[in-house]
């Protein structure tokens, strides 16, 4: 009698649960909703990521494989590498459990600086291994609608793995900051290299610009445009070899005058006397009364840029006309910027430059009355000629239309360049490193006071990581699996940290004569 | 914690919480688990503890119950939120690796067995 009444008040007791579930229903707050939209995309995230780690770990496998069958290896040396690379794979995945932050490393000097953060040295404690940490500042990114800017940047890093593109190891995120670990290259930037040195022979621009060419076109191949390429995102190892950095770090134009900006207005063009050189789309011309004479142009730049490295305001030196004017924009404003960084290794300035960067945006946006070499300038005419294919419209750059970087590769100013040995051949400048903590090679910035943040932050991670407002960051974390290191025993999968030198020849040569010309305030012969 | 007939208590059957509660003393538990370097070492060559496999068994056992309960109770909820393929993938992907591995005992899945049998039936 007990019994069947207390199985009846529990039988109620459900059914009316399950009348209060359907009740529910139709009351889902904008907190749910936000709750849910953030718990789909950890999900899917997480799952993504674990078919790509297997997917990578097998094809780490099949690398090794197919080196142990093209080498003459012992049979134990075999499985003694294959064991190897087992134990490296266990250690990735303890890794992969580890929960970094900015505590795991001691933070050394401040090298780069802009508006949503700063980039400094640091050291790994547990390793000792030197990166650079760049560290963003979340309600930044949240406010100029970087997000995804940040997002494709890290998805970029994580995916590339290439001698012209600087190396992701990790990245992480607390409460207020994301933090990405990379690679630290001592040799400064082709920014502050350009300062020392004004301007470059065409050998040694040359060598730049041609790494350059293959750091675009492996980004392209990954289907990322850069729109931002400029000489401080070209930085340089302590070989001199060139890498492209800096996809997040842009600093943005003050686009507030630039929209209202009229296309139809040119700069009094008029006081410009203009002959016609060869190249339809090139114009020669000679000083107007309103132009700065070349000599003071390359003065107040110098000027200028280091003000602009200090600054968080970027320039818009080196944008193509397309991304200034909102219009759509494809791969090949990546080579209009290479073509404004070429004119400056050449001529000593941009080839748009003025005090005022609305001006410049100006210049850039009439760029087929605004582009001049001065008359003093000594470049080859395949120089030139390189220089006005890259610095024109969208429809007719080199490299547009699919044609990629083979256009540009298959130019005459690139004649004698061997593409494939690049990185293996000894760089055309050699920066001065003096041990792996030099950071003489770029801009000194001051320390700026700011609270350490606490490890963990507040509350449990699991729940920081999947409140609402960490919807836009979601997916954040990566290790790379460089970070763990092998044995003596381990080949070497992606290639040397160190690539081999090449002996010199008479072309490095003449190259080394050059540059020592120029840093002693010689002309430079051209070649 | 209710799962239909099914109520689990918070420290093996001394505290009763509500759901909400269960979860969240469930989550930081695990995540104490998780950073607990005795349990799952994370330096180079440091091997697992001996009775790894019993912490495992604790963790899946506990979590089978919040999986439980969002079935039980919340389904229709996760349906109109267009939530359903989440939560069955997580599942799904739980319910192989518990099952391969001996994990978790047939007896703890009673609360949702139809749901289980129909994902486990070759």
């Amino acid at each position: 009698m007990e019994n069947q009444e207390e199985d009846e008040v529990v039988l109620a007791k459900v059914t009316s649960e399950v009348e209060d579930n359907f009740e529910d229903e139709g009351l889902v707050s904008n907190s749910t909703l936000e709750k849910v939209a953030a718990a789909k995309k950890y999900i899917e995230n997480h799952y993504n990521r674990r078919m790509r780690h297997i997917q990578q770990r097998k094809e780490r496998r099949w690398v090794l494989e197919q080196k142990i069958a093209s080498l003459d290896v012992s049979e134990k040396e075999q499985l003694e590498l294959l064991e190897d690379l087992q134990r490296k794979e266990t250690e990735y995945t303890r890794l992969m459990r580890n929960r970094l932050c900015v505590d795991d490393f001691d933070l050394l000097s401040i090298i780069g600086r802009g508006a949503f953060g700063e980039v400094r040295l640091c050291r790994e404690k547990k390793t000792g291994n030197i990166y650079a940490m760049k560290k963003l500042k979340k309600s930044e990114m949240l406010s100029r609608g970087q997000v995804e800017h940040v997002r494709a940047e890290r998805n970029l890093l994580a995916e590339v793995a290439s001698d012209c593109i600087v190396k992701l190891y990790y990245s992480f995120q607390d409460p207020e900051y994301l933090y990405l670990i990379m690679e630290y290259l001592s040799g400064g930037d082709v920014m502050t290299l350009l300062m020392r040195e004004e301007t470059l022979t065409e050998t040694v621009a040359r060598f730049y610009i041609a790494q350059s060419v293959l750091a675009i076109e492996s980004i392209h191949k990954h289907n990322y445009v850069h729109r931002d390429i400029k000489p401080d995102n070209l930085l340089l190892d302590k070989y001199g070899h060139m890498k492209l950095s800096d996809f997040g770090l842009c600093k943005p134009l003050d686009c507030r005058n630039i929209s209202a900006m009229n296309v139809n207005e040119p700069l009094n063009d008029e006081n410009i006397n203009e002959s016609i050189d060869g190249d339809e789309n090139c114009s020669i011309g000679r000083r107007g009364r309103r132009w700065k004479s070349p000599l003071e142009q390359l003065q107040h730049w110098q000027i200028n840029r280091r003000k602009l490295a200090y600054s968080t305001v970027g320039t818009p030196d080196y944008i193509a006309p397309e991304v200034l004017l909102k219009k759509g924009y494809g791969v090949e404003c990546d080579w209009w910027s290479l073509g404004a960084i070429m004119y400056e290794m050449l001529v000593g300035y941009p080839p748009f430059y003025s005090d005022d960067p609305v001006t410049t945006c100006r210049k850039i946006v009439s760029w087929r009355t605004h582009l001049v070499f001065p008359e003093g300038a000594r470049l080859t005419p395949e120089a030139r000629d390189l220089i006005c294919r890259l610095l024109c419209d969208s429809e007719h750059r080199l490299g547009s239309h699919g044609a990629g970087a083979e256009q540009i590769k298959a130019h005459t100013w690139f004649k004698d360049v061997e593409w494939e040995k690049l990185y293996e051949m000894d760089a055309a400048f050699k920066p001065v490193v003096n041990g792996e903590l030099d950071t003489q090679n770029f801009m000194k910035f001051d320390e700026v006071e700011c609270p350490k943040p606490a490890r963990t932050g507040s509350g449990p991670s699991w729940k920081v990581s999947i409140t609402p407002q960490n919807i836009n960051f979601v997916g954040y974390t990566y290790r790379n699996f460089d970070a763990v290191r092998g044995s003596r025993h381990s080949l070497d999968i992606k290639g040397s940290v160190s690539p081999p030198r090449s002996s010199t020849d008479s072309t490095r040569s003449d190259s080394a004569i050059d540059y020592t010309k120029l840093s002693t305030g010689g002309d430079g012969s051209q070649q | 914690m209710k799962a239909g007939r099914y109520e689990y208590r918070w420290a093996d059957g001394t505290t009763m919480v509500s759901a909400p509660e269960y979860v969240e003393l469930l989550m930081n538990w695990i995540e104490t688990q998780i950073d607990n370097e005795h349990i799952f070492p994370k330096k180079t060559g440091e091997p697992f503890p001996p009775n790894f496999e019993d912490f495992v068994k604790r963790i899946l056992r506990k979590l089978f119950r919040v999986y439980a309960h969002i079935y039980h109770s919340h389904f229709p909820k996760i349906v109109t939120l267009n939530e359903q393929a989440h939560l069955n993938t997580c599942f799904h992907r739980y319910l192989l690796f518990v099952s391969e591995f001996q994990l978790v005992d047939k007896e703890e899945m009673v609360p949702i067995q139809k749901l289980v049998e129909t994902i486990l039936k070759p």
